[in-house]
């Protein structure tokens, strides 16, 4: 209709010297009002494709990472740490990429579906996310299906390495649940207090979580994953609080490979588990700091975990320096089981993490940081933090160190 | 020689210059808006102000007017917006504004649609426009 419409037009402009000669001004006065006919078809396509919504976006990302630890314990094989940095160089540990297809099946519901592989599962692409997602109203929105479970400030990014300044984030916080996504129904609320931005979401699902390799991949089963979180932002200042709770079940052979659990009289059936979380960041564009606490607390004898991190970085052009301190603590040990089982089962360390970030481009990030892991022992107790290592053995001189090295990109 | 110094000059000038403000239609009923407000708005945080629906045009990505525009009202470099807006669709919380092609185009959206809101340098501002804030 446009081309016909144009073509009519300059076929009719195309004509204007055959009868020119009669009076300048109706020339003129004509020639202004094709011209003013043009700008509004133009200005109407432009807008007609600026107001409807694109019916499908596909947005990727991809990060190539490597990374060595150095990790010497008393006897046995080196350590390896739970991301499955070795003492070799390793790419897979750091390795993933995802592609997210976002369809806009109405003008309130809309189908997101996000496809991963990563290097720690050996490239298998798996459906990460799949869920439908439906605006109410303007303010409330519900998901359903295979969503992130939102336990963290940056939860909902946790692969997307171009996302945040660290090549990981903190393991002391990031695996003390170590839970990505759930089978879940959402329903999340957005609102504004005069210049603070909330959004309060509750949801209620289930999920399997697969405890690594430091509990030989034992699977924690989560019924009734229920919980709350609201996150604020003010100006440049964004703060997170959530609250989870679920009936957790361990398989009693997943327990005994992990510990002498029947032996011990000890079962993991439907335990009422808890995780709280805060979080707190500071981004003005030429400082940015990052800090959370989360606590992970079990209603029976396997032992619970506090931890958190404190991140701070300059950004000086495409360069930004950071350095991160962190730290995992059990707590509520059952002082009634053997020594060796908690020491087994608890997780305690701390961390100095210095990192740079470098911009290649506006949508490539080069990243490298050098971890300094320590203090997995005391009086209490004797871990090997997050630390694999042969049953029995102690991390030498309490300290190791990884480096890590990324490329991330998204598109 | 000479005429390298003055484009370099007139460059330098017309870089420095670059003011932008954010307009909206003139015959929109907003009078002004606040800092933190045009911020909501071009962060995705929310798609209304003073009861009236925006929706946020955002100039070509290489353009000064849009890298003046983030700097002094939200204080982020491109790279920053850029990583800003990976979380916020990678969480599925929004996308980023709508890119026009080009300045005249921005002008042309805003003047003729009330739900829009923009910016564009001051000397750019045309009767069918109404500035909301200055940074």
């Amino acid at each position: 209709m446009r081309k016909v419409l144009s073509v009519l037009l300059s076929a009719s402009l195309g004509a204007v010297p055959l009868w020119a000669g009669a009076a300048d001004s109706d020339v003129e006065q004509t020639l202004r009002e094709y011209q003013q006919r043009l700008e509004k078809l133009e200005q109407q396509q432009v807008e007609s494709s600026l107001t409807q919504p694109e019916r499908l976006r596909i947005n990727g990302f991809l990060s190539a990472g490597m990374s060595r630890a150095e990790a010497d314990t008393t006897l046995g094989e080196d350590g390896s740490y739970i991301d499955g940095s070795g003492d070799k160089w390793s790419h897979d540990s750091l390795t993933r990429a995802g592609v997210q297809f976002n369809a806009q099946l109405t003008d309130k519901a809309e189908a997101v579906v996000q496809l991963f592989a990563s290097g720690a599962d050996d490239f298998n692409a798996e459906v990460q996310w799949a869920y439908l997602d439906y605006d109410v109203t303007e303010s409330v929105s519900v998901k359903a299906g295979r969503i992130v479970a939102p336990f963290y400030l940056h939860s909902q990014y946790v692969d997307v390495g171009y996302a945040y300044p660290w090549v990981s984030l903190p393991s002391e916080v990031y695996q003390l649940a170590p839970i990505k996504t759930m089978e879940a129904l959402e329903a999340t609320w957005g609102f504004n207090t005069g210049p603070v931005s909330h959004r309060l979401s509750g949801f209620w699902g289930s999920s399997t979580v697969d405890g690594g390799p430091r509990t030989n991949n034992a699977q924690y089963q989560a019924d009734d994953l229920a919980g709350m979180n609201l996150t604020s932002r003010w100006r440049d200042w964004t703060v997170r609080a959530a609250y989870t709770a679920a009936d957790v079940s361990v398989g009693q052979d997943d327990l005994d490979a992990l510990i002498p659990a029947t032996a011990l009289g000890l079962s993991f059936d439907e335990v009422y588990t808890y995780f709280a979380g805060l979080g707190l960041q500071y981004d003005d564009g030429s400082w940015f700091m990052s800090a959370e606490v989360a606590r992970l607390d079990f209603g029976n004898w396997y032992p619970s975990s506090q931890s958190g991190y404190v991140s701070v970085g300059k950004y000086l052009g495409k360069w930004m320096p950071l350095l991160t301190w962190a730290e995992v603590d059990p707590r509520d040990l059952d002082s009634s089981l053997p020594g060796p089982i908690n020491d087994g089962l608890a997780e305690q360390q701390k961390s100095w993490t210095a990192g740079l970030r470098y911009s290649l481009t506006d949508s490539i990030a080069l990243k490298g940081e050098f971890s300094y892991y320590y203090d997995f022992s005391d009086d209490e107790v004797s871990t090997t933090g997050f630390f694999v290592t042969d049953p029995g053995a102690e991390m030498e001189d309490d300290h190791a160190t990884i480096v890590r090295l990324s490329a991330d990109l998204v598109f | 020689m000479k005429k390298w110094i003055i484009s370099l000059l007139l460059t330098l000038s017309a870089t420095l210059h670059a003011e932008p403000v954010v307009v909206v239609s003139a015959s929109s009923e907003l009078t002004v808006l606040t800092q933190d407000e045009v911020r909501q708005l071009f962060n995705g945080l929310t798609r209304r102000a003073s009861g009236v629906a925006l929706k946020p045009l955002d100039l070509p990505a290489k353009s000064t007017e849009r890298t003046s525009f983030y700097q002094q009202v939200l204080g982020k470099s491109a790279e920053q917006m850029k990583s800003y807006w990976a979380r916020m669709i990678f969480t599925g919380r929004g996308m980023p504004p709508r890119e026009v092609s080009s300045n005249r185009e921005m002008v042309m959206l805003i003047g003729s649609n009330r739900n829009f809101i923009g910016y564009v340098d001051e000397t750019e501002v045309t009767p069918q426009l109404k500035v909301v804030y200055r940074p």
